[in-house]
């Protein structure tokens, strides 16, 4: 069972984040492993050896629509879920309160070299697991949910978007 | 005046017959305020066995008047409001001929062309088989007042229920949430009782999945996997109860199926995610038809699976 922190290390998420992007690349990073082994996220992001997947979660019978990432938009993904703040365990309901039939959210998969990233994102709060622990970061105005939604208008058609972008409002499922 | 036509027969003409005067008025009247009732003639249940009425409004005035189209089919599974088209199918079944209908100049016109045989007047006895083949009144489907009342509801549920033999298991979600399958099982595996962890759709086994999703088509798909639409014989047991609902859109547009448990409640799967017996309100499911669906707002109908159902 993994355990759900608050992550209060602004400060030191701030110098993790900035190292991973001066660096960005898996060897440097692993040189460093140790001194950042408690950041956040200690995976860099490599056009390479990273796969950004997204899966919208709304449908009951027929299959999810779900795409890849292009490589601009999985660092930029990975740049504005850094930059997330952190979000206490009892900050909202958002995960729990956007359940049943209907737009559920976002499941997102990183994947870099053997090491996987599963995060939900829905009503402002962004939910990621990585190996053992699983942290929560806040969304606020859901602007990541929103961002990534637009990524994949090719592949839910303009009609779908719009009404997902009406759901991922403050005023939707989980929303405010 | 309207012709009916019972699109129940494969091999021999179908009956018809024409209503007319203030009955005829009065069903063009309830369609022309429910429109959801009135469906294109190519759509609904396409298999054996009833495919609802055909109506042909014979009256210029009158197809402009209530602003209905020339020719439509009515409880044949395939409008968005299948119950109140069933309601009025009923209602025009119970008029038969009325004495001077053929009279009409229309009518005659269309009879000469058609030869002598069609416009037979009803005898009882196909009056009642085909009221009965209409979907509400096999028992199979739960009735226009059911939608309106949850009490009634449950009193047309429990007498769909006494009329045709069921099988009902205890509500099991763990063997469901389990995380090696809850992923890949969906409502239509749920509501069917099979675990194949191939997040299963209509038709796909046997050949004939949707093409659209409606409930025609979704309803066909389960049809051909095998899934009964009246009752099933008792060598088909378990036959498991469930209802198929339809999220129409725009832009979210999917189907969901419940199936009822043991304990009287009805268990549903969304998805992926984990099954319940919960609607989006956080209320225990008494009544599909009444429970708060979100997008799924359409109640298509109740259906049986049975032994011989095979999904994918």
């Amino acid at each position: 069972m993994s355990t759900v922190t608050a992550d209060q290390t602004t400060g030191w998420h701030f110098v993790c984040h900035r190292l991973r992007f001066v660096l960005g690349s898996k060897i440097v990073a692993a040189t460093l492993l140790l001194p950042i082994a408690s950041c956040t996220f200690p995976v860099p992001y490599t056009s390479t050896n990273t796969t950004v997947h997204v899966e919208v979660d709304l449908y009951s019978g027929r299959p999810n629509p779900g795409w890849d990432l292009l490589d601009a938009d999985a660092r930029r993904f990975i740049e504005l879920l850094d930059a997330l703040p952190a979000a206490f365990p009892d900050a909202g309901g958002g995960l729990t309160s956007a359940e049943g039939l209907g737009y559920r959210g976002l499941k997102v998969e990183i994947e870099s070299g053997d090491q996987l990233r599963r995060i939900r994102i829905a009503g402002g709060v962004v939910h990621v697991e990585e190996a053992e622990a699983s942290r929560q970061r806040s969304d606020p105005g859901r602007v990541l949910e929103q961002w990534l939604l637009r990524t994949g208008e090719q592949y839910l058609g303009a009609e779908l978007l719009r009404y997902l972008l009406q759901q991922a409002t403050e005023q939707g499922p989980g929303g405010g | 005046m309207i012709k009916i036509t019972a699109d129940i027969f494969s091999g021999r003409p179908n009956p018809e017959w024409i209503v007319s005067g203030e009955e005829a008025k009065a069903a063009l009247r309830s369609l022309s305020g429910a429109r959801g009732a009135v469906a294109t003639l190519d759509s609904g249940f396409s298999g054996l066995g009833s495919r609802g009425l055909i109506v042909d409004i014979l009256s210029e005035e009158e197809q402009l008047d209530y602003g209905l189209p020339t020719s439509f089919r009515l409880a044949g599974g395939g409008s968005s409001d299948e119950s109140h088209g069933q309601e009025v199918a009923e209602r025009l079944v119970r008029a038969m001929t009325e004495p001077g209908a053929l009279d009409h100049p229309a009518v005659a016109s269309a009879q000469a062309e058609a030869g002598s045989v069609l416009y037979l007047p009803l005898d009882a006895g196909l009056q009642t088989f085909i009221i009965e083949g209409l979907p509400a009144a096999s028992g199979s489907v739960v009735t226009e007042e059911s939608q309106r009342a949850p009490d009634e509801a449950q009193a047309a549920d429990a007498e769909a229920a006494a009329v045709c033999n069921i099988e009902v298991g205890a509500f099991n979600p763990g063997f469901w949430n389990d995380p090696a399958h809850i992923g890949r099982n969906n409502c239509y595996n749920y509501a069917s009782n099979r675990r194949t962890d191939t997040f299963a759709q209509p038709g796909r086994a046997s050949g004939r999945m949707y093409t659209r999703i409606n409930c025609a088509e979704v309803t066909n798909g389960a049809v051909s996997d095998g899934a009964s639409l009246g009752c099933a014989p008792a060598d088909q047991a378990p036959r498991w109860y469930m209802a198929l609902v339809i999220a129409p859109g725009p832009g979210f547009i999917d189907y969901h199926w419940y199936r009822k448990s043991r304990e009287g409640f009805w268990g549903h799967k969304p998805g992926g995610t984990a099954a319940r017996n919960t609607d989006n309100s956080g209320r225990v499911i008494t009544n599909p038809q009444t429970a708060n669906r979100g997008p799924y707002t359409i109640f298509c109908r109740y259906m049986f699976a049975q032994k011989r159902m095979v999904v994918r």
